[in-house]
């Protein structure tokens, strides 16, 4: 039989081996510290992408809406929750004349209220190409010619028929385009062309739909979107709307990121609160079991002395248990998080009531990466003073304990 | 003997959160809908359900099944001591691992709107213990044919 030589390695591995239970806590202990940073850093990366996705998906300064629906407005970015508000078109003609308006675009809202499987809604969403400078600019992402009537543009998670389309009121519309994800509520809504929004609604008033509104597309809109000047102030122009229009509420885009901002804000310092206590309770643990099972394992150091082993030696075997014990529980940690974290982002997502977008994953390796080295130098600097105090024991006094 | 209590608990584990899992820890749309049982019953001896049950509810039905088959294979793991009955038994778990992962994926399916509960909950949930038991049980397999070599080897 040939005999493997006695490397720092294999006699770490079969420390390890020789007490699976030992080892198995100890794995445990790295793999819960592993997947709560793991997780919680997925989460706070993907709710900040969310909100960077949100700002940058707004596109308005500000927006107006009829009296009291100011909040619900963030429904429907947050949330795609259907709403039907409306006020006279003629409100878009009145606010262009103010100064500092640079671009205004109306959009129409209809939900309707029952559809053929399950009890969810899908928002369709009216806007205006000539003046759109909202949608469209996503739609150049993923198609380049414009929309036509009868055509619709998805959000990224309406699922389309097995042919490509949507059925409304017993009549078939082609997908065109389905927008890229943006974490928010808008990836909820259908989008079409006035005329569409027209035909939708006298087909759903032809088959007797439950719909949300009776309301004439020409005549109504239930949002104005307005662009300003760089040169004016956002706030300023919304406080001049609102004492020149009647019966309109004005939302600065500034206010719901500040407010999502802030809610994000409390929510991710619970999310480091958490983690760091897991982190010093599990380092103590560490340090605790590594310092008790050294303590035990005198003798056998002693006798790996005696048969040559230099105190170096000694500490390099502690070193690399540790480094091992640290390696296979962040793996193990990192699957672990991992079976909650991607497969339930959208589930997630509901239930925080936030804008949600996932990171890139070269932000995901570099999160992986930081719990890697993290695990590694919480099991290092735990097992180190053990290392080292055993490395300095007497080997005759030891051997000779407890005589 | 570890090996044999291990993967029993794991298997009884993981069937009985395929069988629940849809109804109770990640209940499919609709579920805790005010019908009784009772009402259920006299829809179902009046011929006809009154209103279509969605997809979802049927993939739960299914999953129900599946996984208590899966649960009770892992109960003869822990009976049933021969490593060549064990090898039958985990391939058996394996090819209804496999079912139990088809169904809410390709064989009855999920609501098809996303945000549902079943598409955001239960669709992932189910297809990761069904692939848990699919992992465990290949694993288990060629454990206990590389044991049962060595045996014989040494016989």
């Amino acid at each position: 039989m040939i005999l493997k030589p006695l490397t720092t390695f294999r006699l770490s591995m079969n420390n390890l081996r020789q007490k699976p239970f030992r080892t198995a806590c100890l794995f445990a202990v790295v793999a819960i510290l592993t997947s709560v940073f793991f997780g919680g850093s997925i989460l706070t990366a993907s709710l900040e992408n969310g909100l960077y996705s949100l700002q940058s998906r707004l596109g308005a300064d500000i927006m107006v809406v009829p009296e009291g629906n100011d909040t619900n407005v963030e429904d429907i970015l947050i949330k795609a929750e259907p709403s039907n508000f409306y006020f006279s078109a003629n409100i878009a003609d009145e606010i262009k004349k103010i100064e500092g308006v640079d671009k205004v675009t109306a959009q129409f809202f209809m939900t309707p209220l029952s559809s053929a499987c399950c009890s969810i809604v899908i928002p369709i969403i009216a806007f205006d190409p000539e003046t759109d400078f909202l949608i469209q600019p996503w739609i150049t992402k993923v198609y380049n010619d414009p929309i036509k009537d009868g055509e619709m543009i998805t959000g990224s998670s309406v699922l389309p028929l097995e042919d490509n389309t949507l059925m409304f009121f017993n009549k078939s519309y082609p997908i065109i385009a389905n927008l890229k994800r943006t974490g928010t509520g808008l990836d909820g809504s259908v989008y079409v062309t006035k005329d569409t929004m027209k035909q939708l609604i006298i087909d759903a008033k032809e088959v007797g739909a439950d719909i949300s509104t009776d309301e004439n597309v020409e005549e109504s809109v239930s949002a104005i979107f307005i662009k300003i000047d760089p040169a004016y102030d956002s706030r300023l122009i919304a406080r001049e709307i609102k004492q020149k229009v009647p019966n309109v509420d004005t939302i600065v885009s500034q206010h719901i990121v500040s407010n999502i901002s802030n809610s994000l804000k409390v929510l991710e310092s619970y999310i480091h609160l958490i983690t760091a206590v897991v982190w010093i309770l599990g380092a103590l643990v560490i340090l605790i079991v590594f310092s008790v099972t050294l303590n035990e394992r005198k003798k056998e150091f002693a006798i790996f002395r005696i048969l040559g082993a230099t105190r170096k030696k000694l500490v390099a075997i502690v070193l690399t248990e540790s480094f091992l014990v640290s390696i296979v529980g962040e793996i193990i940690g990192i699957i672990l998080a991992s079976l909650v974290v991607f497969p339930f982002s959208d589930l997630i997502s509901s239930k925080l009531q936030l804008p949600y977008l996932q990171p890139q994953n070269s932000s995901i390796l570099a999160i992986i990466a930081l719990s890697l080295i993290l695990s590694i130098l919480v099991g290092i600097l735990a097992s180190i003073y053990g290392a080292l105090k055993i490395s300095k024991a007497e080997t005759y006094l030891t051997m000779r304990e407890g005589e | 003997m570890k090996n044999r209590i291990l993967t029993s608990i794991i298997l009884i584990i993981l069937g009985s959160l395929i069988a629940l899992g849809p109804i109770v820890i990640f209940p499919v749309c609709g579920i805790h809908a005010e019908e009784t049982e009772h009402e259920m019953a006299k829809e179902i001896q009046e011929g006809a359900m009154q209103q279509a049950k969605m997809k979802c509810f049927w993939t739960a039905r299914a999953e129900l099944g599946i996984g208590i088959l899966i649960a009770i294979l892992g109960v003869l793991h822990f009976i049933l001591k021969s490593e060549q009955l064990r090898i039958g038994l985990s391939i058996g778990a394996i090819l209804n691992g496999v079912l139990a992962l088809l169904i809410p994926n390709t064989l009855i399916g999920v609501c098809g709107k996303a945000g549902m509960m079943c598409r955001i909950g239960t669709l992932p949930a189910l297809t990761i213990f069904s692939s848990l038991v699919i992992i465990v049980c290949t694993v288990n397999v060629f454990y206990l044919y590389r044991l049962r070599k060595k045996d014989l080897m040494n016989a």
